[in-house]
């Protein structure tokens, strides 16, 4: 067995908690962290233990939906990881709400991996890329409402959102809004899709509250799993990449 | 490692100079000394196997049937142990996704877990699905500042625990961070959030003042330290005046070395947390001297080896 990294010895001498008893007139700490290192001997009957519970997720998890033909990453204002989630979900919502869409947004937080690497996509990676059982809400607002949702998309230095809509950040605001190349217009109302948890109020999104909201109950992890199986049956591997949706014109 | 070498050789700062008149390694070589090893988790997040290999940088690392087989030798060392968790050992890979956290509940319970406390992700299958779980856990659960009575929770997890180690009491309470804007309100249902340093304060005083513990732990999971005013472990560690460590979660914060804060009565108090996904595990050893008359003192000293 290795033990490694840090030994750190501290002594505490204490009284104040003590002196009601005999004892502890003294107190030693001495610390360590331990870090199993990957050829640790592991306790087979732990492993005895999972193997049933693995062999029937493994079953689920390894099946291959689909071929990732580059890395995914997740960073900000913009990533592929993101445009291809938000993308996708997109599509499938779009679906959901009979046509009716302007764009998607999903929020960074959300992304739980901070890559996935080229090659064949399981419903495993899925799965650890969106593990939260978020389902798809969609809100309809005026122009001015979705102005404030993307500040603090802004202010958060950028979400993943999908193709149709493009803006600069600027002192931490949303400026040169394009919802489907045509200028955000403050009158008009917009349809947009979201995870449950973001339309809700999560992630500080408190200008969503109220708001004119309907809910499907469909898995937001769902839709990418759909979304991604029919490009493979129509034979269009997956390819997503940086686009320019969001420029971030503040010095970080 | 050899422990007795390792504190005979550990320098500690001049400023603390008094110290040396302690003489510690005579304190080790009587046998009037309690020894107690605390070990710790925090923010497992469901990480059963070790992680994948792809090329990560924590590719391969981990795993609970690793930290069982490290736990054994610990354990063998033949002094008492406490092992705890400071929360989030749901969600996070496939095996929460597909059964819902029993795996993770049996797990801990077989790898001996003394007490948990709940994270913010263990409302992820909702109030209602950690309940659930419960009953594959052979340990507590301990959340001193939730408010749990209009839940399903109800009588079903502890405000506070004390052991007792041949006449050595160790007491523990818990904090659990605020769920709104965290987690959507239907999975934490009716559970109430109450203020954690009011309740720090309280649990403190009652486990060090009126039950006499020897030594009072925090199990947190607050988070480590945030910018600005926000209740972590920092802040109750400032807050405080009778909790000796806090074992903290949330922030997934890898440590170099435990922090050490000064109290409210300007006295050393300790906290800890180690990352996530039982990448580590921490080790704190603890050395109580039994019936000394010396009077009592107080100071810190840190070496890193």
């Amino acid at each position: 067995m290795n033990k490694k990294l840090w030994f750190i010895g501290l002594w505490l001498l204490l009284n104040s908690a003590c002196q009601t008893t005999n004892y502890l007139a003294t107190t030693e700490i001495d610390y360590e962290q331990v870090s199993p290192d990957t050829s640790a001997e592991i306790d087979e009957e732990i492993e005895a233990m999972i193997s049933p519970y693995r062999k029937e997720l493994d079953a689920v998890m390894n099946e291959v939906l689909g071929e990732l033909e580059i890395d995914l990453i997740k960073e900000r204002p913009e990533c592929n990881m993101g445009n291809w989630l938000a993308d996708m979900l997109y599509d499938e919502a779009k679906i959901l709400n009979d046509g009716v869409l302007d764009f998607a947004v999903q929020n960074h937080g959300g992304l739980r991996v901070p890559s996935v690497a080229a090659g064949p996509i399981t419903r495993g990676e899925v799965l650890e890329v969106m593990p939260f059982d978020n389902m798809v809400a969609i809100i309809s607002a005026n122009g001015k409402d979705v102005q404030s949702f993307l500040d603090h998309i802004a202010s958060g230095r950028g979400w993943p959102i999908s193709s149709q809509l493009k803006f600069k950040i600027k002192d931490k605001k949303a400026i040169d809004v394009e919802i489907n190349g045509e200028p955000l217009d403050y009158s008009k109302t917009y349809h947009f899709a979201l995870p449950d948890y973001i339309a809700g109020g999560g992630s500080g999104t408190s200008m969503l509250k109220g708001l004119t909201r309907k809910d499907y109950n469909v898995l937001l992890r769902d839709c990418f799993i759909q979304n991604i199986i029919k490009d493979t049956k129509a034979g269009h591997p997956q390819h997503p990449v940086k686009e320019g949706r969001i420029i971030n014109l503040d010095h970080e | 490692m050899n422990r007795r070498r390792f504190i005979r050789n550990t320098t500690y700062t001049a400023a603390l100079g008094y110290l040396n008149t302690l003489n510690l390694p005579q304190i080790w070589d009587t046998k009037e000394i309690l020894h107690l090893t605390l070990l710790h988790t925090n923010d497992v997040h469901s990480r059963i196997d070790p992680f994948p290999m792809d090329g990560g940088r924590n590719e391969g690392r981990a795993g609970v049937a690793r930290r069982k087989a490290l736990l054994d030798q610990i354990r063998s060392e033949g002094q008492g142990t406490l092992l705890l968790d400071a929360g989030d050992i749901f969600q996070g890979t496939p095996y929460f996704n597909m059964f819902h956290g029993e795996l993770e509940m049996k797990l801990m319970t077989e790898l001996g877990y003394d007490v948990g406390t709940i994270g913010n992700h263990d409302f992820d299958a909702g109030i209602d699905g950690f309940e659930k779980q419960l009953v594959h856990a052979d340990f507590p659960m301990v959340i001193s500042n939730y408010g749990l009575d209009n839940t399903i929770l109800n009588g079903k997890t502890k405000d506070y625990k004390i052991w007792e180690y041949d006449g050595i009491k160790i007491g523990l309470y818990g904090l659990g961070i605020e769920l709104d804007s965290l987690v959507p309100k239907e999975l934490y249902a009716e559970t109430q959030y109450n203020d954690p340093i009011k309740t720090a304060l309280r649990y403190e005083q009652m486990l060090s003042q009126e039950m006499d513990c020897d030594y009072v732990i925090a199990l947190s999971h607050l988070g480590y330290e945030y910018k600005g005013d926000k209740v972590s472990d920092v802040v109750i560690a400032k807050e405080s005046s009778y909790t000796d460590l806090i074992i903290g979660g949330h922030t997934h914060t890898f440590m170099r070395e435990p922090r050490i804060e000064k109290n409210k009565m300007g006295e050393p108090i300790v906290i800890n947390q180690v990352g996530f996904g039982g990448i580590m595990l921490g080790r704190i050893d603890l050395y109580f001297e039994r019936g000394s008359k010396r009077k009592a003192q107080k100071g810190t000293a840190i070496t890193v080896k």
